[in-house]
């Protein structure tokens, strides 16, 4: 008797057999119709819809309409893919065209759109339009994102708030926060799992301190005993972030990079609708070499501090990888530009914590005028002091003891601002 | 010839053996003294309609003996081989002399199978993984490819049906199968009467209704196989299906053996059995433990000979002093003899011991 289940099961297809008289159905694959350009219209008004940072949901311009974005949150379960042959083969080759061709659905505008871009504005009639290229593979298109968690407004807040935060920079900063133009923007990032297996041997040196007799004297001599030690190491190292853009500031990325991936949700078009976004730039196999990299070092680093002691000569280590995955995530970031007299600052904010980096101006006078009175205890000290010595009084001494050490300490925190002005400077 | 054998495509006489049972087929032209499974000379004839056997499907393939009767012959001399004791009639000649060719069954099932099927379906892949080596302040990094294995689901409906399909026919198979280990079944042919000229062909003891265990799993074997091949996978596990059988078809597969026998003290048969494709040979060598008992007698008339003598010499030794040494000497002598004396039979008993465990 034949099984009367329903035959074949829900959610199977039949596919292509080998064998005559042998029926085979396999699981259907996702649905997913690819639509190169995703357009962005209001139901009610046809007006212009456009993800709205502040509300989590897209809302339209003209009416008012709002749609909650569907969040699937899949966190640190997002699915990771292998370093399968053909993956990285084609993950080599980039997305394959330079530039590409769009066409408005509005307006039937052509423009044409670097291929870095995964979403577009037309300039004719304002409407918000995503590219969803069809990668290399399908596993090289963005699966996961970070939504901006931190609204516009937040963020213009906290960075009036940092500009200010310091002393050293100039007056009026929080009013230039208020009229900067902040930009939402997804960046590309590459997360890497993997596991470093480590077998090492070294020599390893070992103080000894012995008593030794010369002539009438006894002297305490140390020698160095080194002794061959070797161990193992298993380390896991799980969701290193690597950024996928060479396109924006490093050093400023490096800051605020500290995303928590717990708030990675399955892409959809809408969380980039009215906002900009990229795709990567630095491939798959860039990304693992820097990530592998950094791996290995701190795998070299766990490998040494095994070690008895310190003092290690003819280190040598092999190291296996192995469960190794990669996903390719979108970041969302806030990216400002504010002008101070003739100089354009950088900001960057990060959109999920709004943990800030960027660029302030140093007000020179104001370290100058700091450094002076720091100075100044010292100066007044050394002052009196003179007057003390000429006037024959015993107790000039003291004070001239008084004036430098005064004057040391004012120094010591001249440097501090200096250095301080100058790093804030430097960024 | 009844309406039976005529499937055989020549005639065959019925015989059965009053000590085993088993049924035999044989030529008419081919004579039989001794059952070829127990060496008993108990065979007897029978009427092929009267006596008609229990299972009398035809043959439908035959392995034709890959191996000659001349073969055979370093084969029962290696058997043979001379050891202690050994019963008189043990001798590659005599062995070679009652050879007789003979086919064993196996069931052959023809059925159609329908069945629905759900696997796991395993296709291997290609991942790139590395390997690190730091020495004198450098790394030198080796790219190495590895081989994973993805998993899928598949399920599938099956309509096929399939032949040939083996199952025992004999009650003692496995045995069979341990003993003379097995046959190269893709060597067998359809089945020619002609084979039969000087063979004879034991007949099933075994009901289609109890090999079809075997039978169907060997059919879920075969089926298993082929919807891994029907998905192209290179792994293929968690196998679960529901299969319904029609249209069975039952016939006999003959595997070729060459038996023959030797009879010990008491000239009870002891047989031997010759894989007819590999050679390999399964009997039991069974020392002779008549031919022990007389050796251990001759010696132990040699020492109760030395006895007596040394007894002789030890009245004598009342008058000559030497005499009694040597009379000492002699009584030493025949102790060791007549424990020499006990050594054949306990060969025999260990070699016998050894040869049935």
């Amino acid at each position: 008797m034949l099984s009367e289940t329903p035959f074949p099961p829900p959610g199977f297809v039949r596919t292509e057999s080998a064998v005559p008289g042998i029926e085979l159905y396999k699981p259907a694959p996702p649905a997913e119709a690819h639509q190169t350009i995703v357009d962005f219209r209001c139901p009610q008004c046809n007006g212009v819809t456009a993800y709205c940072t502040d509300e989590g949901a897209l809302t339209c311009t003209f009416c008012g309409y709002h749609e909650e974005s569907q969040v699937a949150r899949v966190g640190r379960g997002a699915e990771e893919f292998e370093f399968t042959v053909e993956t990285v083969r084609r993950a080599t080759t980039g997305w394959g065209e330079a530039r590409k061709e769009l066409v408005c659905n509005s307006c039937g505008a052509h423009t044409t759109l670097s291929i870095s871009m995964l979403t577009h504005t037309c300039p004719f009639c304002a409407s918000n339009q995503v590219v969803q290229m069809q990668a290399p593979q399908d596993v090289l298109r963005p699966r996961f994102l970070i939504p901006f968690t931190v609204p516009l407004e937040q963020c213009r807040e906290k960075v009036a708030g940092w500009l200010e935060s310091s002393w050293m920079t100039p007056s009026g900063l929080r009013s230039l926060a208020r009229t900067a133009d902040f930009n939402p923007i997804y960046i590309p990032a590459w997360t890497f799992d993997a596991r470093s297996r480590a077998s090492w041997r070294a020599e390893v040196g070992h103080t000894q301190t012995r008593q030794v007799r010369v002539g009438n004297r006894t002297e305490t001599r140390t020698t160095t005993v080194w002794r061959w030690e070797s161990g193992q190491v298993d380390q896991f190292f799980d969701d290193l972030l690597l950024s996928g853009t060479s396109k924006l500031s490093q050093l400023l990325l490096q800051q605020v990079k500290q995303f928590d991936l717990n708030g990675l949700v399955a892409y959809q078009a809408s969380f980039l609708a009215g906002l900009q976004a990229q795709a990567y730039d630095v491939d798959l196999e860039t990304a693992w070499e820097q990530a592998r990299h950094q791996m290995r070092e701190a795998t070299r680093l766990a490998c040494r501090s095994q070690a008895s002691t310190g003092k290690i000569r003819n280190f040598s280590m092999s190291l296996d990888f192995s469960e190794e995955s990669w996903r390719y995530i979108l970041l969302p970031i806030y990216l400002a530009v504010y002008r101070y007299q003739t100089r354009s600052m950088q900001v960057m904010v990060n959109g999920q914590n709004g943990q800030i980096a960027g660029q302030r101006p140093v007000a020179w006078g104001k370290v100058a005028l700091g450094s002076l009175l720091s100075l100044s205890p010292g100066l007044l000290l050394a002052l009196i002091t003179l007057i003390l010595l000429f006037m024959g009084v015993e107790a000039g001494g003291v004070t001239l003891l008084l004036a430098l050490v005064a004057l040391l300490i004012g120094l010591a925190v001249t440097g501090y601002f200096v250095w301080t002005a100058w790093q804030l400077d430097k960024a | 010839m009844s309406n039976w054998t005529e499937s055989w495509q020549r005639p065959l006489s019925l015989l059965a053996c009053e000590q085993c049972e088993n049924l035999f087929l044989r030529p008419a032209e081919t004579a039989v003294n001794h059952c070829p499974h127990c060496g008993q000379p108990d065979l007897v004839g029978l009427d092929s309609e009267q006596d008609k056997p229990a299972y009398t499907q035809p043959p439908e393939l035959v392995i034709p003996f890959q191996l000659a009767p001349a073969d055979t012959a370093p084969l029962l001399a290696n058997f043979a081989r001379s050891f202690w004791f050994a019963p008189a009639d043990l001798t590659p000649e005599r062995l070679a002399a009652r050879l007789q060719q003979l086919y064993l069954p196996l069931w052959l099932v023809d059925a159609q199978v329908q069945a629905v099927w759900s696997a796991e379906a395993g296709f291997n892949y290609q991942v790139v993984s590395h390997r690190e080596l730091y020495s004198s302040d450098r790394w030198q990094t080796e790219e190495v490819e590895e081989t994973r294995i993805r998993w899928e689901q598949r399920v599938g409906r099956l309509q096929k049906t399939y032949h040939n399909q083996t199952a025992p026919a004999l009650e003692e198979e496995a045995a069979l199968l341990q003993q003379l280990g097995p046959y190269d079944l893709p060597a067998a042919r359809p089945y020619d009467p002609q084979l039969l000229a000087e063979a004879i062909a034991r007949l099933p003891n075994r009901p289609p209704e109890d090999a079809w265990t075997e039978a169907a799993a060997g059919l879920q074997r075969r089926v298993m196989a082929d919807c891994q091949k029907a998905g192209q996978a290179d792994h293929w596990r968690e196998f679960h299906w529901t299969p319904a059988y029609a249209d069975q078809h039952w016939t006999q597969f003959l595997r070729p053996v060459y038996a023959s026998y030797y009879l010990d003290d008491d000239q009870q048969p002891h047989p031997l059995l010759l894989h007819g494709q590999t050679g390999k040979l399964h009997g039991r060598r069974r020392a002779s433990m008549k031919r022990a008992k007389q050796t251990a007698l001759i010696i132990g008339g040699i020492a109760g000979l030395l006895f007596v003598l040394s007894l002789l010499l030890a009245v004598g030794g009342l008058f000559e002093e030497m005499l009694l040494l040597a009379a000492t000497l002699l009584l030493l002598l025949a102790v060791g003899t007549a424990v020499v004396a006990l050594i054949p039979p306990l060969l025999v008993w260990q070699f016998n011991r050894r040869s049935s465990g």
